[in-house]
């Protein structure tokens, strides 16, 4: 490997570090939040309504006069639990149903494989929303609407990565060796097919973060008075002329944490993607 | 050197490109604006439907008001600001006996296609409008009809003394029913009639020049079908149009500039109301009701949540109508709501700020719906307030509200609801306070106000009337069975060199006046 290679690679591992470091940071900050708020993030106060940014509301207040730092705040946190859960449950749902698809064959891996052509077939957002319409509104069922459509890429990815790994000499070796089928998915497979999956779920998380405030937006994600990012949009776009910073407080909330998790996505990419899998060498 | 040179040129080029893009942007706006007011006789207006479709046959459900709004057709009779009927098409009612009444018909009144108006064609489009709409037939109770010449005898399955205020509503508006067009592009007597109807909803409409009180001095009318309240105030803005119907109240902040815009607001009673569910254990507690009530903070929402465009309401009717002298009903003061919980034996005994009694935590479900951009920041003003005495309110958003209170587990409803729609309280009393009231989701029940119903049935002594709908109201408001917010205006807005463009009653709104200054 060239001294210049070695350096672009020892870059791109270093840009995933501090991207990573950022992420990290900030689904800290979304725990911690709530706790920086100097006003209740749900109580009215009609008489403060539509007050511009000033020295007490430094973001200025609602409608319905709620601070609304207070509510982006504590939206935050809302938002980016809700994003992680969604990736987090699609990821599991996903690798473990693909892995098994891969791994076992036949009318299994037949089945599951049709099952996410249909989910494929359909945008993710569009069924998104219509498994949101039909379960109701609330972020629980949010999540719900998003994992449902979600999971079918992971599944797809887990599933090509170990019928590849299936035939490499490494894992041959170990079924001479006598190794148990569960030992050789723990110990072997199930490392080798992470790296991709962990690119694609960082790169999921963003976009899981704008469907979840797209839900909200369209008045099916969050229910009120709670804050969430999309559905204080919402709340504040018929107002966009006369109370601005309703609207730019929360976006640039979002168009922050999305763009951060995406840059995030992109170096994990970088660092692992390129290479085939770090961590596949490590373990050859 | 040369570098230099071709670098600001390149420059140069792109400010002149930026420049030039820009003057012909703004000249397309000014000109957009100005063409349409320098050509006086044509008018582009943003109509809409509420329910997000369209259908301008006056007898499809509830659309009748859209074509009514266009001045494609009339009534016999007009529901005035007051909410009395006043004669349109019909010169006079009278009610011969229990079920008859005799109408004359206005004369010298010709359909659009030139055809006359005489008893014979309303009770022809009658006949069509209660076998299509069953509201209608219900309404109307028509047993049968006889024309003679303009006078029209009708006879009613039952005492019916609000028959002319049944026939004020848009489901009997008035059309040419032999035209063979009825369903799509109908014929009415109103100052405009269609010229075509295009599948986006935009409408083209001309001048009746025969119309029956003038000639209309708008020749050309360009209906934009505009649903979106955002695009609705863009277009006003930016001179697409310069009218505009039914503005939402929080776009109001957007037309506030009076040099620019005129702002008409009508009362039609629409009211923003609470149900209680007397079903719901928490909600059979008088105390808790009354507590709920008294956290409904009506002055502030009217300022901050409807712009000034709603009227405080202490009862079903508004005060314009009559119907609401000296009824009267809790006001705001949440420290006397928690005193009244107090007293009725609740208290935070864990300390986690919701009170409880025997055991159980004072947690109430509202249920609300997203058609209705207010209704929602209602709830969730009322759930901060509740919070404040000690009551948790959880919000859900439904999609069909009247579906969704059908069910039992709910505590408190929201409801946006016409409680005049033909001037004749008795329609929304029966269906909301009677016992077996086809709108009571709360089940709320008094044998009083059953018998009082039965009474204001019965009486067509308007002083008798009003009293006894004062009477009933009076009663479910000490029951603290429902909770009237407010009673929110419609809003149209016009650009101020529009003049005569506003509604005259309930229903209408193109007219033969209007016109540029």
């Amino acid at each position: 490997m060239s001294r210049g290679k070695r350096r672009s690679d020892g870059l791109a591992g270093r840009r995933a570090l501090y991207c990573g470091i950022v992420a990290l940071l900030i689904v800290a900050f979304s725990f911690v939040a709530p706790l920086l708020c100097q006003h209740d993030a749900e109580l009215a106060n009609l008489a403060l309504s539509n007050r511009a940014p000033d020295g007490e509301f430094l973001m200025g207040t609602d409608s319905l006069g709620r601070c609304i730092l207070c509510r982006v705040l504590t939206g935050l946190h809302t938002t980016v639990l809700a994003a992680l859960a969604v990736v987090a449950l699609s990821v599991v749902i996903g690798s473990v149903l693909g892995a098994l698809s891969g791994y076992i064959g036949g009318v299994f891996d037949s089945v599951v494989m049709r099952i996410t052509d249909a989910f494929m077939a359909f945008p993710t957002l569009v069924l998104g929303i219509a498994i949101a319409g039909l379960l109701g509104g609330g972020l629980q069922n949010a999540v719900i609407a998003l994992v449902v459509p979600g999971w079918t890429r992971f599944a797809r990815i887990a599933r090509s990565s170990v019928l590849a790994l299936k035939e490499r000499p490494f894992i041959q070796a170990a079924v001479i060796g006598g190794l148990s089928r569960t030992a050789i998915a723990l110990k072997h497979v199930l490392p080798n097919i992470l790296p991709p999956l962990i690119v694609t779920a960082c790169l999921d998380i963003g976009g899981s973060m704008l469907s979840l405030a797209g839900l909200s937006f369209l008045g099916l994600g969050a229910s009120p008075p709670s804050p969430e990012l999309g559905a204080m949009i919402n709340q504040a776009a018929s107002g966009f002329q006369t109370a601005p910073w309703a609207v730019f407080a929360p976006g640039f909330a979002i168009f922050l944490v999305v763009a951060v998790f995406n840059y995030f996505g992109d170096s994990v990419n970088e660092a692992l993607g390129n290479k085939g899998s770090l961590f596949a060498r490590e373990k050859k | 050197m040369a570098k230099t040179k071709k670098r600001w040129a390149k420059r140069i080029a792109a400010v002149t490109l930026a420049c030039a893009l820009g003057a012909g942007a703004v000249g397309a706006l000014v000109g957009c604006s100005s063409d349409s007011r320098s050509n006086s006789d044509e008018m582009s207006v943003a109509w809409t439907s509420n329910a997000g479709e369209y259908n301008l046959d006056p007898t499809n459900n509830y659309m009748g008001w859209q074509g009514s709004y266009l001045g494609i057709y009339e009534q016999l009779f007009r529901i005035d600001a007051n909410f009395d009927p006043q004669p349109m098409l019909a010169e006079s009612a009278e009610m011969v006996n229990d079920t008859t009444w005799k109408i004359t018909i206005r004369e010298g009144v010709t359909f659009q296609n030139g055809n006359e108006l005489n008893a014979q064609a309303v009770a022809d489009c009658l006949n069509r409008t209660i076998s299509m709409n069953e509201r209608a037939k219900k309404s109307l109770d028509i047993a049968s009809m006889e024309a003679d010449g303009n006078v029209l005898t009708v006879t009613t399955n039952s005492l019916n003394t609000a028959f002319k205020n049944e026939l004020s509503e848009p489901v009997a508006s008035i059309i040419d029913v032999n035209s063979g067009a009825a369903e799509d592009e109908p014929v009415g007597t109103g100052p405009y009639k269609i010229d075509s109807v295009a599948g986006n909803g935009d409408v083209e409409l001309s001048a009746y020049d025969s119309y029956w009180q003038g000639e209309p001095k708008i020749k050309t009318v360009h209906a934009k079908y505009l649903t979106d309240d955002q695009s609705k105030v863009s277009a006003l803005q930016s001179g697409e149009v310069c009218a505009l119907m039914n503005v939402a109240d929080d776009q109001l902040g957007n037309l506030s500039d009076t040099s620019k815009y005129t702002l008409h607001q009508t009362n039609q009673a629409r009211a923003h109301m609470l149900y209680f569910n007397m079903k719901s254990e928490a909600m059979q507690d008088d105390a808790v009701r009354q507590a709920v009530g008294m956290c409904v903070d009506r002055d502030s929402y009217v300022s901050s949540i409807y712009n000034n465009s709603a009227e405080s309401s202490h009862a079903a009717f508004p005060d314009s109508s009559g119907y609401a002298d000296g009824v009267t009903c809790d006001g705001f003061d949440a420290e006397k709501a928690k005193q009244i919980l107090t007293d009725a034996g609740y208290a935070d005994n864990d300390g986690d700020g919701v009170l409880e009694k025997d055991g159980k935590k004072l947690s109430l479900k509202l249920v609300t719906y997203q058609a209705n951009a207010a209704l929602p920041m209602d709830c969730e003003a009322l759930a901060s307030q509740l919070s404040q005495i000690g009551i948790a309110a959880d919000i859900e958003v439904a999609e069909k509200i009247t579906v969704r209170l059908a069910d039992s587990d709910w505590d408190i409803g929201t409801m946006a609801y016409s409680t005049l729609p033909t001037g004749n309280p008795y329609t929304y009393l029966s269906a909301v306070m009677g016992s077996e009231g086809t709108s009571n989701y709360g089940h709320y029940s008094n044998a009083k106000v059953d018998e009082l119903l039965g009474q204001l049935k019965k009486t067509s002594d308007e002083a008798e009337q009003k009293e006894l709908v004062k009477q009933i109201q009076q009663i479910a408001l000490d029951d603290h069975a429902y909770v009237y917010m407010v009673h929110t205006l419609v809003n149209d807005v016009t650009a101020a060199d529009v003049e005569n463009l506003a509604m005259q009653g309930q229903y209408d709104w193109l007219n033969y006046q209007m016109s540029y200054k």
